[in-house]
């Protein structure tokens, strides 16, 4: 408790005095006393302080690109010097962040990954462990460019009564050479050759190295002459094959102090007929023929792992055949859903035994795009499956990832999903590993258990150190090794930069894979990563799937996903009569004579909006066939093989280049009117999509205007812009780009759809250093009451923000009041005031003797006339 | 004035406990007496009887209702404006043309938030923007009535529609962290956080013209669309140089769009439909589109070229008058030559043998979309080359196609012999060049006739001597940036005594005619008080009155001593 005007206080003698010489107002009373001592504090302004003495200080160490060698030298220093001046009660908390934060303590040395500055989440994670109540502020040790905009930071900080202090570390601009501008062509043909117009610019006058990349990959070098500060350097190129493809360029000047504007890119789009895309894992594909007889230009790959999103621009159809989720990059599965559902693409998938849920696409993010389902049902699953779960609960997964949550809640979060996926009679174990193998849940069937087993799962914490692999999977080994069960399998959930002690590894899991169980891996973070090829062998040698993932979100979908796959019996490998149904007519002109039976079918259920033009005649009546409209484009499942294994009796089938070919032209949707075009460009860090049409679309767009949607990367949130006629035959629509972000689009004239995109934006987030960034940090600072501090030791003196004290006011009169009229009620109750030990009473004259007690009422006048009357009488 | 514990207004219950108190029967106090003097007048009192009886005014009982009030004042912290205290709010009026239809109930409502919102500082700063951001602001300063006041007079909803982002952007970045930021609408669209907004829209039925166009052959062809729920009738009428003609009409099924069309009398014509309360749309004005004149010189050699002839007869609007406007020469290899205005240049001198490296588009926008990989070009000796120059084509690192900046204007250079090489039958080629004269003939000064929309941006190329005006509607004005107006109807653009323009603006926004997404919203993310709670200070007689309430308890205590509390 504190006063914030003690100098009333200087009124309680008085009132003792008072109490003293007007005893008749009878303040020795206990409530009269405590009523008015309390209106004296009330005076004095009371509060009352929360949270302890102490300080506590959150210092937020800037580990991003940009501002990780500017910190290096200076962090020891900062944290030494605040650990030096802060007193007693104080605490410094040190936070380390890029695009994900970790509590020093608690991460054990791990540095967080990524190169971006995710200062608005690095806030959030701090706040998200400070307790309750407890003083704080937080210190940020950076270069103060976040990459994300730090909306509402300012009224949660405030909330909470927390400070934001700045320790800004600067830039050296000296010698720092840029890539001002990298010219392309929007659009080029295939085969065509087009120039790409690099301008550099910096000081001082010389020669910079600069390398051009496509896709990643070097595709041509050249010297920048740098004359008065800029140089131009061209290089031609020109591509076969449609699609759209990213270019960059990077400058290797040595010793340049900027590095992050050393490097920019732009994306071309090369053009052609109409194409179909086909993935598949067998060369020479009969729908390659029958697409191309059609007039696609097919384009067949078979090394889905190289794979770019940019092969979808310009493709009218993307065929998935017999090839397995986890081979195909994580960005172009997750760009599937756009393709369809905004750019009007159509999308086909085709049966096999690395298809649907055997593929593992349950759950992944096409998932909701075919019109079957692959969910486990009961009746379906295979053999009893014993599934053990071997997580990663080292240092690393102590990191936030948003929201309050780390890496390793979204791990037991998979592994939660997992279970609940498995059926009765499945059994499951799960261990927590950090250099030692810890049995969370040993291995039972899971029956009635599920939520206590879940439970248990969810309240696994990281615990430190790096995952020793071996020992964790030596203890999942011995804990399924003799279970009785039909199937075995263990997950690994590893962290693909951290994972440790390979041991034995080999000769473990050969001894795994003799005795028939397998071995899939989880590796959070991406295939480059160090350890990422140790895990690729596990999963190699353990004949089983890897997964690599750099968003720890996508962790439960990636856990379902493989257990479907272990878990459910999707492919039926008998040869399976089949029926037609109605729905063939919807998407062809004429009846089709389909086969009367397939050797294999991947077993799935048809959703409810989606028709089914075949069907088995077994006991699931399961779709073969089935197709469905997508938001603005189609998508269909073909359930049976119609390449490689298990399609002998398909492939003999007469009418097979007739439904394929009608289902490709269904899929591939109409053609887009004459007299429309679209024409996208980067103006700054700005798109700009210009529709021009002639006036045969005039009443159309009458009718119904077109819409623009744009979306983020792979797996954006739709957000529609608005047209603004510019003049009569022409819309443009304008959207600011956040750096280092890529978008597609669609514009939807009537039924047909305009795709563009991928369009990248100016420069990587991270060096864009945009100063209204900088300004939203300045702004940040002051809106919380922070400073920028030279003085590092002067923060423990700061003045604590005010919701650390409450204002103790309200209760306190409101105490008097109750006091004052218990008191009232007293007197009018006539009952004894209550006396403080301090009160002396007067002695009554005489010795009270036993005598009778009688009421008086309250002294009235007539009374004391009376009393005079009777007193006279009485002496006369 | 404010309370900072509004749930302290429960602490008034204490006047409801005093009066309770005062209904009880005051009941004697027990007193041990050492005589027995006093017994008969005890006597004279009875123990037994109600419990119960009428509230008596005594000035104990005001005494004490006056200070159970006061108290329960004091609880509920009373609390004033700072005389500092100062809160910057950002309006922005949607500037759309929808708004129009709205503008009567944005303003009242407009009024109300901002005497609400003036209530929460001691001095407000306005910033009154309009969305689009075509103007500087419409209004700043701290005058609540001069703000309304600014509303009706400058706001002006006719415009299409347009991203209403970079507006409240722009306003949140001008009020800071701690300012407010409203968007006043006629719909719900998503808005960043911390923007406010007061939707003042309810869905109607409209009908009006929704695009037209004027063909070649002098017919114009009209829109109508309903854009209702219901079906409409609407008479629709043609005004042709003051004269009205009835049109007919017609009936529209709910989202139907109808075509009307006819022969465009010499100069213009304006369809008109019956009014509504969407204006805007009901009239159609049109010209017959006429482009400028380009006046060609073509130089002699050039002239022989049956390519030169060709691209000539595909050109629109030209003329072999003088002074010409573009010149298109022939130069020798490796010259630059003088011309007197805008040129393309082209070469005639024999080819080598050798073939150049495939030609290959750069980032321009005149080679943009256009297919290169059929240009076969001979070596021969380049134009030496500027940093300034442009270039659109290239064969290796060598430039095939630039654009050079002169002082008379652009040379458009096709620097290689055009004979052997395929230029002349690749089609990028001549669409290449027709990209440049329209670049050429839009600088030219000279008269034109268009259709346009309302509220567009108009290109016009002035001599500049002179400021120039736009007339439309008897009004002349003088804007820095040149647009049509914002009403429908024929206009002037007119530089000195000479008419640059002569124009038709049309409303043709489907979007903003189509009223069945209007709708209501009225959010005041800051009315719970934590605006209020920064801008106070606790109340100046806080303390005084809390003395006060011990002044008077105690001297109620003084009274009931005395027995005199009657």
């Amino acid at each position: 408790m504190s006063f914030g005007a003690p100098e009333w206080l200087v009124l309680g003698p008085f009132l003792l005095f008072a109490a003293w010489r007007f005893r008749s107002l009878g303040l020795w009373a206990l409530l009269r006393m405590a009523c008015l001592l309390l209106l004296l504090a009330a005076l004095a302004e009371p509060t009352l302080r929360r949270g302890g003495r102490g300080l506590d200080v959150w210092l937020l160490v800037d580990r991003s690109a940009s501002a990780r060698d500017l910190v290096a030298p200076r962090r020891a220093e900062v944290e030494a010097l605040l650990e030096r001046s802060r007193g007693g009660g104080d605490a410094l908390h040190v936070v380390d962040f890029a695009e994900e934060a970790a509590l020093r303590d608690e991460s054990r040395g791990f540095t967080p990954r990524g190169t971006e500055t995710r200062l608005g989440s690095a806030i959030r994670f701090a706040l998200g462990r400070m307790p309750p109540g407890r003083p704080a502020r937080v210190l940020l040790l950076t270069d103060g460019f976040s990459t994300e905009p730090l909306h509402g930071l300012p009224e949660t900080l405030r909330a909470q009564g927390i400070a934001v202090d700045l320790r800004r570390v600067t830039h050296d601009r000296t010698r720092d050479y840029r890539v001002e501008s990298l010219g392309l062509p929007a659009r080029a043909l295939a085969g065509e050759p087009f120039v790409i117009e690099a301008v550099v610019a910096g000081a001082p006058d010389g020669d910079v190295p600069v390398t051009v990349f496509r896709e990643d990959q070097p595709a041509g070098r050249g010297v920048a002459h740098v004359v008065n500060g800029r140089a131009t350097v061209r290089f031609t190129d020109a591509l076969g094959s449609g699609g759209a493809f990213r270019y960059s360029v990077q400058l290797g000047a040595p010793d340049d102090p900027v590095k992050g504007n050393d490097r920019e890119e732009a994306w071309i789009e090369i053009g052609g007929g109409p194409r179909a895309l086909l993935v598949t894992s067998h060369r020479g594909h009969p729908l390659e023929a029958a697409l191309a007889a059609q007039g696609f230009a097919v384009d067949a790959v078979t090394e889905p792992g190289r794979l770019t999103v940019g092969r979808l621009t310009g493709a009218r159809l993307l065929v998935i055949d017999d090839v397995p989720a986890h081979v195909l990059p994580a960005d172009f599965l997750a760009a599937v859903d756009g393709y369809v559902r905004f750019q009007g693409g159509g999308f086909l998938m085709t049966g096999g035994r690395q298809s649907f849920g055997s593929g593992g696409y349950f759950g992944s993010p096409v998932d909701s795009v075919l019109p079957v389902s692959m969910e486990l049902k009961q009746e379906h699953r295979k053999l009893a499956v014993a599934m053990a779960i071997v997580l990663d609960r080292s240092g690393s997964m102590a990191v936030g990832v948003g929201g309050g949550a780390t890496k390793m809640d979204l791990a037991n979060a998979g592994a939660a999903r997992s279970m609940e996926l498995l059926g009765e009679n499945d059994g499951i174990a799960v261990f927590a590993v950090d250099s030692e193998a810890h049995r969370v849940v040993p291995l039972a069937s899971l029956g009635r258990e599920r939520d206590e087993v879940a439970d248990l799962i969810r309240r696994i914490q990281s615990a430190g150190g790096g995952i020793f692999v071996y020992t964790g999977l030596a203890a999942a080994w011995k804990e399924i090794q003799k279970a009785p069960y039909g199937q075995r399998h263990i997950i690994l959930f590893a962290d693909a930069a951290d994972a440790e002690e390979p041991g034995e590894y080999q000769r473990l899991l050969e001894e795994v894979t003799a005795a028939g169980a397998t071995v899939s891996v989880i590796g959070l973070g991406s295939p480059t990563d160090s350890d990422a090829a140790f895990l690729r062998d596990v999963a190699a040698r353990g004949k089983g799937r890897v997964f690599f993932s750099v968003d720890a979100a996508t962790l439960p979908a990636l856990f379902a996903q493989e257990t479907v796959s272990v878990a459910r019996s999707a492919f039926v490998d008998e040869t399976t009569g089949t029926r037609t149904g109605a729905g063939w007519l919807e998407l062809a002109g004429r009846t089709l004579q389909f086969p009367a039976a397939v050797d294999g079918y991947n077993l799935g259920y048809l959703r409810p909006e989606a028709t089914a033009a075949l069907v088995t005649t077994d006991e699931y009546a399961a779709p073969l066939v089935a197709f469905w409209h997508r938001g603005a484009g189609r998508a269909a499942a073909v359930a049976f093989p119609l390449a490689g294994e298990d399609s002998e009796s398909v492939r003999a089938w007469p009418a097979y280049g007739d439904f394929t070919q009608t289902l490709g032209r269904w899929l591939a949707g109409a053609d887009v009117p004459a007299g429309i075009g679209l024409r996208t460009r980067r103006e700054g860090a700005h798109l700009v999509a210009d529709l021009m049409f002639d006036a045969s679309w005039e009443e159309r767009f009458a009718a119904r205007p077109p819409a623009i949607a744009l979306f983020e990367g792979a797996s954006g949130e739709a957000r529609e812009l608005t047209w603004e006629r510019i003049e009569p035959g022409r819309y443009r629509a304008r959207a600011p780009l956040r750096p280092g972000a890529w978008y597609r689009g669609a514009v939807r004239v009537g039924e047909q759809v305009l795709p563009f995109g991928p369009v990248g934006s100016p420069a990587t987030a991270e060096w864009a250093m945009d100063a209204r960034r900088l300004r939203e940090v300045e702004a940040l600072m002051a809106a919380t009451g922070g400073e920028e501090r030279s003085d590092l030791a002067s923060i423990w003196t700061a003045p604590r923000p005010n919701p650390t004290s409450a204002d103790a006011r309200p209760f306190v009169l409101l105490l008097a009041l109750a006091l004052f009229l218990v008191e009232a009620l007293r007197v009018r109750m006539g009952l004894a005031p209550l006396r403080s030990h301090a009160t002396v009473e007067p002695e009554p004259a005489l010795a009270p003797a036993p005598a009778p007690i009688v009421e008086t009422p309250a002294v009235r006048a007539d009374d004391e006339r009376r009393r005079r009357r009777y007193g006279a009488a009485k002496r006369s | 004035m404010s309370v900072a514990f509004p749930a302290g207004a429960w602490a008034l219950l204490g006047l409801a406990a005093v009066l309770a108190i005062h209904l009880l029967r005051r009941r004697p106090r027990r007193e041990t007496i050492a005589t027995l003097f006093l017994v008969e007048a005890a006597t004279l009192s009875s123990p037994g009887g109600r419990r119960i009886e009428r509230v008596r005014h005594s000035v104990s009982l005001w005494l004490q209702l006056a200070a159970a009030a006061l108290l329960a004042w004091l609880v509920m912290g009373p609390r004033v404006l700072r005389d500092e205290t100062v809160q910057r709010v950002a309006i922005v009026l949607d500037g759309t043309a929808s708004m129009g239809a709205f503008r009567t109930q944005a303003e009242a409502a407009l009024a109300r938030r901002v005497a609400r919102w003036q209530s929460r500082a001691a001095r407000t700063e306005w910033l009154l923007w309009e969305s689009g951001l075509r103007r500087p602001p419409l209004y700043a300063g701290g005058d609540a009535a001069a703000l309304l006041a600014a509303v009706s007079r400058e706001w002006d909803p006719r415009w299409p529609a347009h991203d209403l982002l970079p507006a409240l952007e722009q306003a949140r970045e001008s009020v800071g962290a701690h300012g407010l930021v409203l968007l006043v609408t006629d719909h719900a669209p998503a808005v960043p956080l911390g923007v406010d907004r007061l939707a003042v829209g309810t869905p109607f039925d409209n009908v009006g013209f929704a695009g037209a166009r004027v063909d070649s052959d002098g017919q114009w062809k009209a829109l109508v669309r309903n854009h209702g729920r219901g079906p409409a009738s609407r008479t629709w009428s043609t005004l042709d140089g003051g004269r009205t003609v009835p049109g007919g009409t017609m009936t529209l099924a709910p989202g139907e769009v109808r075509a009307l069309s006819g022969p465009l009398p010499a100069g213009e014509l304006t369809l008109a439909l019956e009014g509504d309360a969407f204006a805007l749309d009901d009239r159609l004005p049109m010209v017959a589109p006429r482009p400028k004149t380009l006046r060609v010189q073509v130089g002699d050699e050039a002239g022989r070229l049956p390519f030169v002839a060709r691209f000539l007869s595909s050109l629109e609007a030209v003329s072999r008058d003088e002074p010409p406007d573009l010149a298109i020469v022939t130069a020798p290899a490796g010259v630059r030559p003088q011309t007197p205005c805008p040129a393309i240049v082209l070469r005639t001198d024999a080819p080598g043998t050798r073939l150049l490296p495939a030609a290959a588009g750069g980032a321009h926008a005149l080679a943009e979309d256009l297919d290169w990989s059929g240009l076969l070009v001979r070596e021969s000796p380049a134009v030496a080359p500027v940093a300034a120059d442009e270039v659109a084509v290239w064969a290796g690192a060598r430039p095939l196609i630039f654009v050079s900046a002169t002082p008379r204007g652009p040379q458009l250079f096709a620097d290689f012999p055009l004979a052997g090489s395929s230029a002349e039958r690749l089609p990028a080629f001549p669409l290449l060049l027709h990209r440049f004269v329209e670049s050429v003939r839009a600088g030219v000064v000279g008269r034109e006739q268009r259709n346009v929309d309302t509220g567009a941006e108009l290109a016009v190329a002035l001599r500049g001597d002179t400021p120039a005006v736009v007339e439309a509607e008897g009004r002349s004005t003088q804007p820095a940036l040149l647009r049509a107006p914002l009403s429908p109807g024929v206009f002037h653009v007119r530089e000195g005594s000479e008419e640059r323009v002569l124009g038709a603006a049309r409303f043709a926004d489907a979007s903003e005619a189509d009223f069945a997404g209007a709708s209501s919203l009225d959010e005041d993310s800051q009315g719970d008080g934590r605006v209020a709670a920064r801008n106070r200070r606790d109340h100046p007689l806080l303390p005084w009155a809390t003395l006060l309430a011990g002044v008077l308890i105690a001297l109620d205590w003084a009274l009931l001593a005395r027995g005199g509390a009657r």
